[in-house]
């Protein structure tokens, strides 16, 4: 049920993030310095201002569709990056254990032990930052958590029957992982990706706030906040309006998932229950 | 019958499916006389569980519904009462055994506490001194030993027999007029669950309590109750005194739920098996729910249209079957068709005299590293320890023991899952372990696995198709034609093949995983507990399954199980395990009409037998299974044993040959052939 409230949410928001650059006077840089500062539905020079426009009077509505894209291409950029890592070295470190478990673990521990956000204004500092070196640098400081669940799963599947016989059947290590476990453990990870996009998306816009992420002219919703901040008493619309967007993507995004846990419960459970 | 303490009138429940509602037990009546042990027996699905937790009023809230009739205990009517009632009456009027001891407990709250709790919810007056020695006499009443330091012990430092023997303490702590046990001992090994049956026996002794046992064990109820229910498909089929019933069925579906149980004091060839599945909620067949599967009604008018309702056979005797009349005729004529197919079997006992064993395993070790229970570092448990034994082609071999005697890790081991620490296995002639890895798989190829949870060992993401090609595939021998053969072979319907295991019922997954065992064509099949999951009407179709297919393929099995009727059924030869060693091997039957080592006997007397209560004095073996990390020193089974000598825990007995030149026991006492004393 809220799943499909929030699917509609997300839904309207894409159509619009898709639709409104192709229409005529929405070009999120066209600047008109006579409409700083415009409040909503307001209308300067015979131009219908529906969000309201930013300092250098660029329209709003252009400009929030163009960061929600960039926002939403960073965040699932770097969600398929950190799953794809987490995924491989969880199945490595639950199916072989061993060295390379110890190995992994402790590298997973050690990540978590620093904070995320140190390690990117770090790390930004010497490479600079741009939209490549952050999503990637989100992709590769996201994966414990997809490591953790997928190794804890791959340990209890690897002693079910179904792995057991196909090793008896002559079965190689990279067989059972490819048809045995993968499949079984990605239902799991998507639903951890659902809950970490909301959190990367969070994580851009904070570091952009800081600087840190997306450079302007380029508008990311976190820089829209940290650019509105300025004119708070002026126009408070300049930080809230992209700031709503993040709410509708996080809350869209997270009720989707937990649609996802309902209903997966029942697959899971016939694919975990027996010990 | 003058004052029951409880009364069930045509009690119907009602369950949520994806289809909507569906009644999952319908017009159920029965009494339970004061003092009296009643039992209800039946397969999974019949709605006898449903039942008992509509007695505690403990169903789900929200899918489960009593749409009609009344439960009466004591004269009062629980489904009116409001829920502080209800709750004044649980515990102290009926209470609960619960099938699993792991579950039922806390596990954050000392024993004695917990206990304890109960007896204070009923007894709030009581002050902290007199709970604490009702529940040590409790304690002490259900056999604990030492309730003073067990009081104060959490659960997990019981084992499984102990905690169940707790339940008990728990259930009768406010002397209950009505005690229910739900499959009370199926988790249980069977010298354990000898135990606690005779503990339950005491503590209904001392509280006069009714008694309701609810189980799919023919045997425990033949032992252990008066009257009984057979339940089908949610209603009740056949009610009346247990030795009425045993003796003389009235309906075919407890004729047939008889003649499907292998029998260890009787050899039959094969088994009477009840053909199709079991009716489920919601998939329930019009007219007589048995109908569809019924060999006596064979499609008559009346099964097919309408259900029929219980009626006097006898006085104290009710059969709910149109031909009730024709029962024992039909009956008859079921043991005369066994006998007939059983001699159509060409049954050509193999002995030794082959010129090489299929499988040949010497002195076989397989230890693990385990982490101490207490402190740091690590300890060895040898899970094997020194197993020899053969196999020969066609035969069948048949492995017994109690939880942590190894034989699953033997098992395990030949097929190369766990590495053996010791030993030799030659398989056809070459010794696996000589060999480098790829050879080694190649061999090892020729032995494949059938596993007791029928739940885990399909990946539940395939599908049937799938799962049965995997072997073809992971070999690069990819052939639809075999797959659809393999299943035909094992019973399997043909447009089976694209739908998950989820589909399926636990008998039917069994034949999927032995249709995909086939795929390589092996010489010999582990079958680790294979069938013992399986409900008896599907037990014996699966059972002869596999004789079948032995026959047809000339496959040796290796079936390893805790069930000695099942493994006296399947077996040529037997091995029995205790704590990592073969105890006693031989042909299976001198192992079990003149069993040696004293470990076989006790095993044999404890389980429970239909016509137990004439012909045999119980034989209760005491004590707890040892911790195989520790075992005691000499002959393992010293500690429990009757014949136990001084010198007994000097040395580890050999195998010595008992009579006959294949017939081998491991005891310094029983070469002497003392008859147990007990």
């Amino acid at each position: 049920m809220s799943a499909g409230i929030a699917m509609a949410m997300l839904g309207c928001l894409i159509a619009a993030m898709i639709l409104i650059p192709a229409l005529p006077g929405y070009d999120p840089y066209g600047q008109n310095l006579s409409a700083g500062y415009t409040e909503p539905f307001q209308t300067i020079e015979g131009k219908l201002y529906l969000l309201g426009a930013d300092a250098l009077g660029r329209d709003l509505v252009g400009r929030l569709a163009l960061a929600t894209r960039v926002s939403l291409a960073i965040s699932v950029a770097a969600v398929a990056i950190s799953m794809t890592i987490g995924v491989t070295l969880g199945l490595i470190a639950g199916f072989f254990r061993g060295p390379a478990e110890t190995a992994i673990m402790g590298i997973a521990d050690l990540q978590l032990s620093i904070p995320r956000v140190l390690i990117l204004i770090a790390v930004t500092a010497i490479v600079g930052p741009n939209l490549v070196n952050l999503t990637l640098l989100l992709g590769l400081t996201s994966w414990v958590s997809y490591g953790r669940v997928a190794r804890a799963m791959t340990l209890s599947l690897r002693e079910r029957e179904f792995v057991l016989a196909a090793t008896t059947q002559g079965a190689s290590p990279i067989w059972n992982i490819r048809k045995h476990l993968l499949p079984n453990v990605m239902p799991q990870m998507v639903i951890v990706g659902s809950f970490e996009l909301g959190q990367i998306i969070i994580l851009e816009a904070s570091l952009s706030y800081l600087g840190l992420g997306i450079q302007p002219p380029l508008p990311s919703l976190g820089l829209m906040i940290s650019e509105g901040q300025t004119a708070l008493e002026i126009n408070p619309w300049l930080s809230v309006l992209p700031g709503m967007v993040i709410f509708i993507v996080v809350a869209g995004v997270q009720f989707i998932s937990q649609g996802f846990t309902a209903e997966g419960a029942d697959a899971r459970t016939s694919a975990m229950a027996a010990p | 019958m003058t004052d029951p303490v409880l009364s069930v009138r045509n009690l119907t429940i009602e369950v949520m499916t994806a289809t909507g509602p569906a009644r999952a037990v319908e017009n159920v009546s029965f009494d339970v006389a004061r003092g009296e042990a009643f039992g209800v027996v039946g397969e999974s699905g019949s709605g006898k569980s449903l039942t008992m937790l509509a007695i505690m009023g403990l169903l789900p809230v929200g899918q489960v519904r009593v749409t009609a009739g009344e439960i009466l205990l004591e004269g009062r009517n629980l489904l009116n009462l409001s829920f502080d009632e209800l709750r004044a009456f649980r515990g102290k009027q009926v209470s609960m055994v619960f099938q699993d001891p792991m579950t039922s407990f806390n596990p954050v709250i000392p024993m004695g506490a917990q206990i304890g709790e109960i007896v204070r919810i009923h007894q709030p007056a009581a002050t902290a001194d007199e709970v604490r020695r009702r529940v040590v006499d409790l304690l002490d009443l259900v056999g604990v030993p030492d309730p003073e330091r067990c009081y104060r012990q959490y659960p997990h430092e019981f084992s499984g027999g102990m905690r169940q023997r707790a339940m008990i303490a728990m259930a009768v702590a406010n002397d209950p007029a009505l005690l229910i046990a739900d499959e009370p001992t199926t988790a249980l090994d069977v010298t354990i669950q000898a135990q606690v049956m005779a503990v339950l026996a005491k503590a209904r002794q001392r509280t006069q309590a009714s008694m309701i046992l609810v189980t799919h064990d023919l045997g425990l109820v033949a032992e252990s109750v008066d009257r009984i229910a057979v339940m089908y498909g949610g209603r009740i089929l056949e009610t009346g005194g247990v030795d009425a019933i045993f003796e003389a069925p009235g309906h075919p579906y407890t004729v047939g739920l008889l003649k499907s149980l292998p029998r260890f004091d009787r050899a039959v060839d094969t088994l009477h098996a009840i053909p199709g599945q079991p009716a489920m909620v919601g998939n329930r067949p019009s007219g007589c729910l048995f109908h569809p599967r019924c060999g006596l009604g064979e499609g008559r008018v009346d099964c097919r249209a309408r259900m029929p309702e219980l009626l006097n056979a006898t006085p104290a005797h009710w059969v709910a079957c149109h031909a009730r009349g024709e029962t024992a005729r039909w009956a008859t004529r079921i043991d005369v068709d066994l006998r007939q197919r059983a001699s159509a079997l060409d049954r050509a006992v193999p002995g030794f005299s082959e010129s090489q064993p299929l499988l040949q395993v010497e002195n076989l070790h397989t230890h693990f590293r385990v982490a101490r229970s207490r402190g740091w570092g690590r300890e060895v448990l040898r899970a094997v320890n020194g197993v020899s034994f053969a196999i020969d082609r066609r035969q069948t071999f048949g492995l017994v023991g109690e939880s942590g005697c190894g034989k699953s890790t033997l098992g395990r081991t030949l097929l190369g899952l766990h590495r053996a620490t010791g030993g030799r296995v030659v398989l056809a002639g070459r010794d696996v372990a000589q060999m480098n890895r790829s050879r080694s798989r190649d061999l090892r190829r020729m032995m494949q696995v059938v596993f007791q949870d029928p739940y885990a060992s399909l990946d539940p993401r395939m599908d049937i198709h799938d799962i049965v090609a995997e072997p073809l595939m992971i070999n690069e021998m990819r052939d639809d034609a075999r797959v659809r053969e393999l299943m035909d072979r094992v019973g399997l319907p043909a447009d089976a093949a694209r739908r998950k295991p989820a589909e399926f019922s636990g008998g039917q997954r069994q034949r999927i995983a032995i249709a995909r065992a086939l795929a390589l064509n092996p010489e010999l099949i582990i079958l680790d507990e294979a069938v013992s999951s399986l409900d008896v009407s599907i037990q014996a179709q699966v059972i002869n399954l596999l004789k079948q297919l032995q026959q047809e393929f000339g496959i040796a099995y290796l079936f390893i199980s805790h069930n000695l009727a099942v493994v006296r059924h399947v077996s040529d030869r037997v091995a029995v395990m205790y704590l990592g060693r073969i105890v006693e091997v031989g042909p299976s039957d001198l192992v079990f009409n003149d069993p040696r080592h004293p470990y076989t006997k006790a095993l044999l007397a404890a389980v429970p037998v239909l016509d137990a209560r004439r012909t045999r004095t119980k034989f209760v073996l005491t004590g707890d299974i040892p911790n195989p990390v520790r075992p005691p020193s000499g002959c393992a089974f010293r500690t429990r044993c009757a014949l136990a000598q001084p010198s007994c825990a000097r040395a580890v007995p050999e195998l010595t040959a008992q009579g006959h030149p294949e017939h081998f026991a491991a005891c310094f006492v029983a070469a002497s052939n003392t008859p147990i004393r007990t």
